[in-house]
C-alpha cells in the first residue's frame, strides 16, 4: 500500500499566452519509509508537481486532472479546510536553500512556536521542548533559535527548514532542491542525516533535484521526469545501470563520473519544449538520438517493462543497444540524425 | 588610446543616438498598454491646447472687471453670459480659469524640467564619479532631506521676489534630490555593464561616456520623476500663490483660490468660484500620476499578477 | 538599552543637529544676500536712528561677517532669536507657545492618516478586485492630487459655513479658558475645532500610506515566506497581519521619512486655511508682514519638527526591520 499515489495529474498554468500545462498525466507513487528522488532539468513542472500534492498553487495555477492519493484519501479533491487539516501534520515541504523561505522580521525560535501551537496546536510549554528536540534531530545549534533568519548561514537555515517541515511529525517530506544552493560538505551531512531520518521517524521523502548525483547517493528509487511527464522510474541502481529512456541516459553523460573522469561530457543540445503548445508525440523526440517516425507522432505511455521498472519510451526493449550508441558523442549533436 | 581615435567608429556613436530614440520611443508603448496613460496624456493635450488658444477660448480678458451699464457684473451666478460666474469685483471665472492654465502649465513643464536636468547631471556624476564626489553629493541630498520644503519656498520667495521664474527656481534647488537619488542608483548598476566598460576601455573621455552611453539610459527613469514634477511644481505654485506670495500680474488657479478666500467666497457659498480651479489642478496632477505611473509599469514591469 | 543603540541614537541625535546648523547657515545667509538693507533682518525701520543704532551695536550689525555669523548661532542656541517687530515679544516666547498646536495637528493627522491608509492599503491588496479597489484607488490618487489647502476650503465651505456642524477658524471659541493642556486636549470645544483641518490633513496624508502599503503588500504575498506559511497550514488572517503586513509596512515606514518635509508644508497651508495659530500660520504671517526676527524664529522651528519626526521614522524602521542594525549606522 503506497503512502502517496499519483494517478494522472495534470496542473495547467494560465498564462497570457494561454494554457501552459506544467505537468501532464503523471502517475507516480511513494512507499513508506522510502526515499523517492525526482530528477529533471529546470521547468520540467517537478516544483509544481510538489505544490500540487500540498495543493498550495499559485493563483494561476490549478490541478486539471487526476487524482492525488495520500494514505487512499484524494487530496485534489478536498476543500480547503478538509486539505488544511493534511498540511504540514502530514505532508510537509522543505523548500529550496533560499533566504526567502523564512520570514525575515521573526526569530527562529517563534516561527518554531508559531508552527506548533498554531497548526499542531501544542501549549508553549510542550512547544518548546519540541523545539528543541527538533534542533538535536537536525543537527541546528539550540543558540540560533534566538536568530533572525539573516544571521543564519546557508546550512544553518536548511537545517532549520528541514526541521521546521518535521515539527508536527509528517508522513511525508517534499524536499524542493533542498541542498542545492549549498557547498558539497555541508550537502554530503545533510543527505546523510535525511537518510536517517527516515528510518528513525517512519517517513517518506521525496527528493526533488535537478543533480543526480544527489539521487544516487541517497534515494531508493528515482523517477526522471522530462517537460511535464515521467520519462522512467525504478530503483535507483538499476535506472543507474541500465537506464531505459535516451534522455536518462543523456542526463548521465552529462555529468561528470569520480570513476572515470576521463569521460568526456556529453551535453543535450536543445532545450526543451514550449509546454503552452507541446509537440505531437514524444516531447523528448526533437532532442532524442534515437527517435523514429513513431516517436514524433505518437507519445508514448509509461509501460511497466519489469516489475517496478516503468519506461515511457518506444523504443524502451531495445534499450540495451540504445545504452552503448548514447556513449558516443556524435549522436547527440542535432544534425547528425 | 585618444579618445579622438573614436571619432572613426561609428558604432557608439549610433548606439547612443539609437539610444535616445529607444528611450523617446518607449512613450509609443506606454501610450497603448495603459488605459490610465493614456488619459493622462489626453487630459495634458487638452490643457496644453486651453492654454495656448486661450485668448480664443477665453470671453473676456481675466482681470478686466465687467460692467454693463452702470452695474458692475459683481458675483454673479453661472449662466449664459457667464459660465462660471463672476467673482465679487465683476471678473469672468471661465476667463480666469482658461488663462490660468498657462502659468500652471509653465511652472509645470519648466520647473520639471530644471528639476530633472539638475537632477540627472547630479546623478550621473554622482554614480559615474563615484569617491569622494559622489559622496559630498550625496551627503548635500542627505541634508536637503532635512529641511522641509513649502517653508523654505515661501521664506526664499518672499526675499527674492513673487514671480514665477523665481518659484521655478526654487523648486529646481530644492527638489532635485529624488531624481538624483534615482538616477545614481541606476547609472551605478550601468556602470558596470558591457557596453560602458568596453568604452571606457576604448579610450572615451568620461564626459563622452556619461553623455552618449549612460545618459540615454537613464533617461526613462529620468522622465519617469520628470513627469511626477511637473505634478508637485504645480501644487506649489499654487500653494504659494494661495498663501500670498504669488505673482500677482498673472491670474494663476491658485491665485483664483486666494482670491476667493480671501473675498469670503466660503462663507457666500460661491461655490462656482473655487471648485474648478482646484479641479483643474487636480486634473492635470492625476495626469501627472498616471503617465509616469504607466511609465513606471513599462520600466519596471512587475511579474504578472493574476 | 545596549551600546550599539545608544551610540546609534547620539549618532543621530549629532546628524540633526547638523541639519540644524545648515539650515541656521541658509537662514543667515538669506537674510545677509537679501536685497535692501540687511539691518531690517533685526530692526524695526519705524526706530528711531538712536534706537537703531543701539541695536545694530546690540546685535553685533557693526562687526565683521565671521562675527556676527558666531554671534548668530551663539544667540540661536540660547534661544535668543531678537524681538517680534510686530508683536513686540520675544520671537523664542512666540514660537514656544505656537508648536503645540502645530504638532497636535500635524502629529494627529499623521498618526490617524498611516493608522488608516496602511489598513486600507492592506485591506485593498487582500482582497483584489473587489469593486471597493476600482473606486478607492483613483480616489486615493485624487486626494494626492488635489491641493489640501482646496480640499479645506471645500470642507469649510460645506461643513462649517452651509452646515454649521464646526467652527470656522482658531482652536478656541471666543472665551473659553483652559486649566491644563489635558483639559484643552479632551474638551470638546477644542476637538471641534481640530476636526475639520485634522480631516483635511488626513484626507491629504493618507493616499500615500495607502498606495504604498497595497503595493507592497502584494509583492510580500508572492514572496516565499509567505507561500511556506501557507504551506504550513496557518490560517490566511494569520499569515496577512503578522507575516504579509507586517513585512509590507516596511517601504511604507521609508517613504514616510522621506515626505516627512512636504508633510509640514500641508500643514502650513492648512493652518491658514483653517485659521490654526500654529507655526506655520505664524511663518506665514511674520512673512507677509515682514516680521523678519519671527519668520527666522518660525522657520526654524519648524525644521526642528521635520528633523525630530525624521528621527521617529528613523526609530520606528529600526524597530521594524531587524536587519537593521543600530550598529551599521
Amino acid at each position: 500500500m503506497s503512502l502517496l499515489a499519483l494517478e494522472g495529474l495534470t496542473v495547467d498554468y494560465r498564462t497570457q499566452r494561454g494554457i501552459r500545462r506544467a505537468v501532464d498525466g503523471v502517475t507516480l507513487e511513494v512507499r513508506p519509509g522510502e526515499i523517492l528522488g525526482l530528477v529533471g532539468e529546470s521547468g520540467c513542472g517537478k516544483t509544481t508537481l510538489g505544490r500540487a500534492v500540498i495543493r498550495v498553487l499559485p493563483r494561476n495555477a490549478r490541478i486539471a486532472g487526476g487524482r492525488v492519493l495520500f494514505e487512499g484519501v484524494d487530496l485534489a479533491a478536498l476543500s480547503e479546510p478538509q486539505m488544511r487539516a493534511y498540511r504540514w501534520r502530514k505532508i510537509a515541504m522543505v523548500p529550496q536553500a533560499s533566504m526567502d523561505s523564512l520570514d525575515p522580521v521573526y526569530r527562529l525560535g517563534d516561527q518554531f512556536r508559531e508552527v506548533l501551537t498554531v497548526t499542531g496546536g501544542l501549549g508553549r510549554a510542550e512547544a518548546g521542548e519540541r523545539t528543541l528536540a527538533l534542533c538535536d534531530l537536525v543537527g541546528l545549534d539550540r543558540r540560533r533559535l534566538a536568530s533572525f533568519p539573516h544571521e543564519l548561514s546557508g546550512g544553518m537555515r536548511q537545517r532549520a527548514a528541514i526541521a521546521m517541515a518535521l515539527a508536527l511529525h509528517p508522513r511525508l517530506l517534499l524536499a524542493d532542491e533542498p541542498v542545492t544552493a549549498l557547498d558539497v560538505v555541508v550537502q554530503h551531512h545533510i543527505l546523510r542525516r535525511l537518510r536517517r531520518l527516515t528510518a528513525e521517524l517512519d517517513l517518506s521523502i521525496v527528493l526533488v533535484t535537478h543533480d543526480i548525483s544527489v539521487i544516487a547517493q541517497t534515494c531508493d528509487r528515482m523517477a526522471v521526469m522530462y517537460a511535464g511527464t515521467i520519462a522512467e522510474v525504478g530503483a535507483t541502481a538499476e535506472v543507474f545501470a541500465s537506464p531505459r529512456h535516451p534522455y536518462t541516459m543523456g542526463l548521465q553523460n552529462s555529468f561528470p563520473n569520480l570513476v572515470r573522469p576521463e569521460q568526456t561530457l556529453i551535453p543535450i543540445e536543445g532545450s526543451p519544449p514550449d509546454l503552452i503548445a507541446p509537440p505531437p508525440g514524444c516531447r523528448f523526440a526533437p532532442r532524442c538520438p534515437f527517435a523514429v517516425d513513431r516517436c514524433r507522432e505518437e507519445a508514448p505511455a509509461p509501460r511497466e517493462i519489469e516489475r517496478g521498472r516503468w519506461a515511457a519510451c518506444h523504443r524502451a526493449e531495445e534499450a540495451g543497444e540504445l545504452r552503448a550508441q548514447s556513449r558516443d558523442a556524435r549522436r547527440w549533436r542535432v544534425g547528425v540524425r | 588610446m585618444r579618445s579622438g581615435s573614436l571619432e572613426a567608429l561609428p558604432r557608439p556613436r549610433a548606439a547612443g543616438a539609437a539610444a535616445w530614440r529607444r528611450a523617446l520611443g518607449a512613450l509609443g508603448s506606454v501610450l497603448r498598454h495603459d488605459p490610465f496613460a493614456a488619459a493622462g496624456i489626453c487630459i495634458y493635450a487638452v490643457f496644453v491646447l486651453v492654454a495656448l488658444l486661450a485668448p480664443w477660448i477665453a470671453p473676456y480678458d481675466p482681470q478686466q472687471t465687467i460692467v454693463r451699464g452702470d452695474d458692475l457684473m459683481a458675483s454673479r451666478p453661472p449662466g449664459r453670459e457667464f459660465l462660471l460666474g463672476t467673482t465679487n469685483v465683476g471678473r469672468d471665472i471661465f476667463s480666469q480659469l482658461v488663462y490660468g492654465a498657462r502659468p500652471a502649465l509653465t511652472v509645470g513643464f519648466a520647473a520639471a524640467f530644471c528639476v530633472t536636468l539638475l537632477g540627472t547631471v547630479v546623478g550621473i556624476v554622482a554614480g559615474y564619479s563615484g569617491g569622494w564626489i559622489d559622496a559630498l553629493l550625496m551627503r548635500l541630498a542627505d541634508v536637503a532631506f532635512g529641511i522641509p520644503f513649502l517653508p523654505l519656498v515661501i521664506v526664499l520667495v518672499a526675499f527674492l521676489g513673487p514671480s514665477l521664474w523665481n518659484i521655478v527656481l526654487t523648486m529646481a534647488l530644492l527638489l532635485w534630490k529624488d531624481t538624483a537619488r534615482v538616477v545614481r542608483a541606476q547609472v551605478l548598476v550601468l556602470r558596470e555593464r558591457g557596453f560602458v566598460e568596453s568604452a571606457r576601455v576604448l579610450g572615451a573621455s568620461p564626459v563622452r561616456v556619461m553623455l552618449v552611453h549612460i545618459a540615454p539610459n537613464v533617461l526613462p527613469v529620468a522622465l519617469l520623476y520628470g513627469s511626477l514634477a511637473v505634478g508637485w511644481a504645480i501644487l506649489t505654485e499654487a500653494s504659494v500663490s494661495f498663501l500670498g506670495f504669488g505673482d500677482a500680474t498673472q491670474i494663476s488657479w491658485g491665485f483664483m483660490l486666494q482670491d476667493a478666500y480671501v473675498s469670503q467666497a466660503l462663507s457666500s457659498g460661491a461655490y462656482n468660484w473655487f471648485v474648478p480651479p482646484g479641479i483643474c489642478i487636480m486634473l492635470v496632477v492625476m495626469a501627472g500620476y498616471f503617465i509616469s505611473r504607466g511609465y513606471e509599469e513599462l520600466l519596471f514591469p512587475r511579474l504578472r499578477r493574476q | 538599552m545596549t551600546r550599539a543603540s545608544s551610540r546609534w541614537i547620539a549618532q543621530r541625535l549629532a546628524q540633526m543637529l547638523l541639519v540644524l546648523w545648515v539650515i541656521a547657515t541658509i537662514l543667515f545667509l538669506i537674510f545677509r544676500l537679501m536685497p535692501g538693507n540687511p539691518l531690517v533682518a533685526y530692526i524695526d525701520p519705524n526706530f528711531t536712528a538712536e534706537q537703531q543704532r543701539a541695536l545694530v551695536h546690540e546685535f553685533g550689525l557693526d562687526l565683521p561677517l565671521w562675527q556676527q555669523y558666531l554671534l548668530y548661532l551663539k544667540a540661536s542656541a540660547t534661544g535668543h532669536m531678537g524681538q517680534s517687530f510686530f508683536y513686540h515679544a520675544p520671537v523664542a516666547q512666540l514660537v514656544w507657545e505656537t508648536l503645540p498646536n502645530t504638532l497636535i495637528l500635524t502629529g494627529g493627522a499623521v498618526i490617524v492618516a498611516y493608522l488608516l491608509g496602511t489598513a486600507a492599503g492592506a485591506f485593498f491588496a487582500w482582497r483584489r478586485g473587489a469593486a471597493a479597489e476600482g473606486i478607492g484607488i483613483p480616489l486615493a490618487l485624487a486626494a494626492r492630487a488635489a491641493p489640501e489647502f482646496w480640499v479645506g476650503m471645500i470642507l469649510l465651505a460645506v461643513f462649517s459655513f452651509s452646515l454649521r456642524w464646526f467652527p470656522s477658524s482658531g482652536t478656541a471659541s471666543p472665551g473659553v479658558q483652559y486649566a491644563s493642556v489635558w483639559q484643552q486636549l479632551t474638551s470638546p470645544d477644542f476637538l471641534r475645532h481640530l476636526a475639520l483641518p485634522l480631516a483635511t490633513f488626513v484626507l491629504y496624508l493618507q493616499g500615500l500610506p495607502l498606495l504604498l502599503m497595497r503595493s507592497s503588500m502584494l509583492d510580500v504575498m508572492e514572496e516565499e515566506f509567505v507561500v511556506m506559511a501557507r504551506m504550513k497550514g496557518l490560517p490566511e488572517r494569520r499569515i496577512l497581519l503578522r507575516h504579509a503586513a507586517r513585512n509590507a509596512l516596511l517601504p511604507v515606514a521609508t517613504a514616510f521619512a522621506l515626505v516627512i518635509g512636504y508633510s509640514l508644508g500641508g500643514d502650513v497651508v492648512i493652518e491658514n486655511v483653517f485659521s490654526w495659530p500654529g507655526l506655520g500660520r505664524l511663518l506665514v504671517k511674520a512673512v507677509a508682514s515682514k516680521d523678519y526676527p519671527l519668520a527666522q524664529g518660525a522657520f526654524l522651528l519648524i525644521a526642528a519638527v521635520a528633523i525630530l519626526m525624521n528621527l521617529l521614522a528613523d526609530l520606528a524602521y529600526a524597530w521594524l526591520d531587524p536587519r537593521v542594525s543600530y550598529a551599521k549606522r
